[in-house]
């Protein structure tokens, strides 16, 4: 299976893992075995998991392991269990959620419009390219007294931190993604008279999709990052408030229920990319229908 | 008269001629083939004729519509082999329906029926090829321009691809214009053959090959002629450009050059 990214050094790796998790997906030498052989195979990986599980929870229940230091798994799910009912926890992921999203939102519009036109346009590219470069040395973490200074401590500031750390990954992902597309489909394409608008819809965005996707990764990563530490700041609400209330009043099996609804929503958003990556990139998996 | 040259040159801005005063008139069907040693400017001429680079002097003109085929297919790696034939018409705006009907048309004359909606990294590279020449057919062109449409492939998928491409021409009447390194395959496909000097590129022969078809270049006597002629030529072309190079490399020492011209020989 070949597929025809050309990717830049960077983002590469990310595409390579990307594929070979693709290709996870096809059967392999796995399904020549007997049903019994493949189920045993699938509870394979759960053993240690399990066993890892089973100890902590003796070890708490012993007394070896003093809930202060580390809560017994039941008591986190309890813990998750009086979240649930009370509403507290729907309410506190929603809101980290959409924090995170309108971060990305504003971010990542941004990063994807600018790398779409500093690599569609060369004079957009000596123009702004170099003071982008400039600025993404820069982590966005260290910015945080400044943001706190300009913003406070409320939403703006925690919008402007996400929105900072996801600008870049999918700026550089989309301005090389344009850049590599093969020049020889723009030749041919102005061939058939294929100009402006139309050449920049129908060649170069599905050309830079795949690379744009993998910057759509990277910014995820970035994001729930970012979230995290701007939620530790202050928050009112959100799975930060959550875990820092509860790490006041020594309620570490709340700590943990936070760390696994991070988690979760971290696993969500990435679930939903492979999903936009299965329906826009189809064409790098597919075999003859006919 | 489809395509009429008329002086044309074509200087780079770095201020290499890459043509010099070419003047050619191809007629209604006629398959020609542009045949030349490597940078004789040949694909130059033939990017103008699609309108992708313009003369620097003198005029160029081609009447009615004109289909590409480049040396490397350039398919769209997201779009079917059926999306990327109707890509043309597309562009058009021809609708969805008429677009489907003609493209899977023009993947019949190519033998690519069955993989209309497969993707082009499914497919080997003469199928891609393949492709590409539906793609260039599906907008019933008037002139089919070709760079090297066979030279990335294989010695046997070329020479299928060659009575494919002569079939289309016998059935369609199109007029070819076809850039190509080999004289062999010039000879097997053209009705009229234009050999182009070394940069700046002019026109050194211009042959008519009338030889029956189907055509055997080792055995028919006309065809083996012709072959000399052009052999010759080029042979005489590709040591004139060894010597200037060698004469520039070297001021004035003395070299002999002979082994050059076997190299390049055996390119041709």
């Amino acid at each position: 299976m070949s597929v025809a990214v050309t990717s830049p050094a960077k983002p590469g790796d990310a595409t390579s893992k990307a594929m070979d998790q693709t290709r996870h997906r096809t059967p392999g030498i796995g399904t020549t075995g007997s049903t019994v052989g493949n189920f045993g195979r699938a509870l394979l990986p759960l053993v240690v998991p399990v066993l890892l599980l089973a100890a902590w929870q003796v070890a708490s229940v012993s007394g070896a392991l003093p809930p202060r230091i580390l809560p017994a798994p039941l008591a986190v799910v309890a813990a998750a269990k009086a979240l649930i009912v009370s509403g507290d926890l729907w309410r506190h992921l929603s809101v980290s959620a959409a924090r995170a999203f309108l971060g990305l939102a504003v971010g990542g519009g941004i990063g994807f419009a600018l790398g779409l036109l500093t690599g569609a346009s060369k004079w957009a590219e000596t123009f702004l390219d170099g003071t982008v470069q400039m600025l993404r040395a820069i982590p966005n973490l260290a910015l945080l007294p400044f943001v706190i200074i300009w913003f406070g401590i409320g939403e703006e500031a925690k919008t402007f931190l996400i929105a900072f750390g996801v600008f870049f990954p999918l700026y550089l992902n989309t301005y090389h993604g344009i850049r590599s597309v093969d020049p020889d489909l723009v030749e041919m394409a102005r061939a058939y008279g294929v100009r402006g608008a139309a050449l920049f819809w129908h060649v170069l965005l599905p050309g830079a999709t795949p690379s744009v996707l993998v910057g759509l990764r990277f910014a995820l990563g970035s994001m729930w990052l970012t979230l995290i530490a701007a939620e530790a700041l202050a928050a009112q609400s959100g799975i930060g408030y959550l875990t820092t209330t509860a790490r006041e009043f020594m309620q570490t099996d709340v700590v943990l229920v936070g760390a696994l609804l991070y988690a979760l929503l971290g696993k969500a958003a990435d679930t939903a990319v492979r999903l936009l990556e299965r329906v826009l990139l189809r064409w790098q998996t597919a075999r003859a229908s006919n | 008269m489809p395509i009429v040259v008329q002086n044309v040159g074509r200087v780079y801005p770095t201020g290499t001629v890459a043509i010099e005063n070419i003047s050619l008139t191809i007629n209604d069907g006629q398959f020609v083939s542009l045949i030349g040693p490597s940078g004789c400017g040949k694909s130059t001429l033939l990017s103008m004729m699609a309108g992708l680079d313009a003369p620097t002097s003198g005029n160029l003109a081609v009447s009615g519509r004109v289909g590409v085929v480049f040396q490397e297919p350039a398919l769209f790696a997201w779009r079917t082999v059926r999306d990327n034939v109707s890509f043309g018409l597309q562009m058009q705006g021809v609708g969805k329906e008429e677009r489907n009907a003609r493209a899977e048309a023009a993947l019949k004359m190519v033998h690519l029926s069955n993989f209309a909606r497969s993707y082009p990294h499914e497919l080997s590279g003469g199928m891609r090829q393949r492709t590409a020449i539906a793609r260039a057919l599906v907008t019933d062109p008037d002139v089919l321009l070709m760079d090297e449409p066979f030279g990335a492939l294989d010695a046997q998928t070329r020479s299928l691809l060659q009575s494919e491409l002569l079939r289309v021409w016998e059935q369609t009447g199109k007029t070819v214009v076809f850039v190509t390194h080999g004289l062999d395959e010039a000879l097997t496909l053209s009705t009229r053959i234009v050999l182009m000097s070394a940069r700046p590129g002019r026109v050194l022969a211009d042959l008519a090959i009338d030889a029956p078809r189907p055509r055997d270049t080792q055995t028919d006597p006309s065809l083996r002629a012709a072959y000399e002629t052009l052999r010759e030529l080029l042979t005489k072309e590709v040591e004139s450009v060894a010597r200037a190079e060698h004469d520039r490399d070297w001021e004035g020492m003395s070299k002999p050059v002979a082994t050059a011209a076997e190299q390049f020989g055996a390119d041709i």
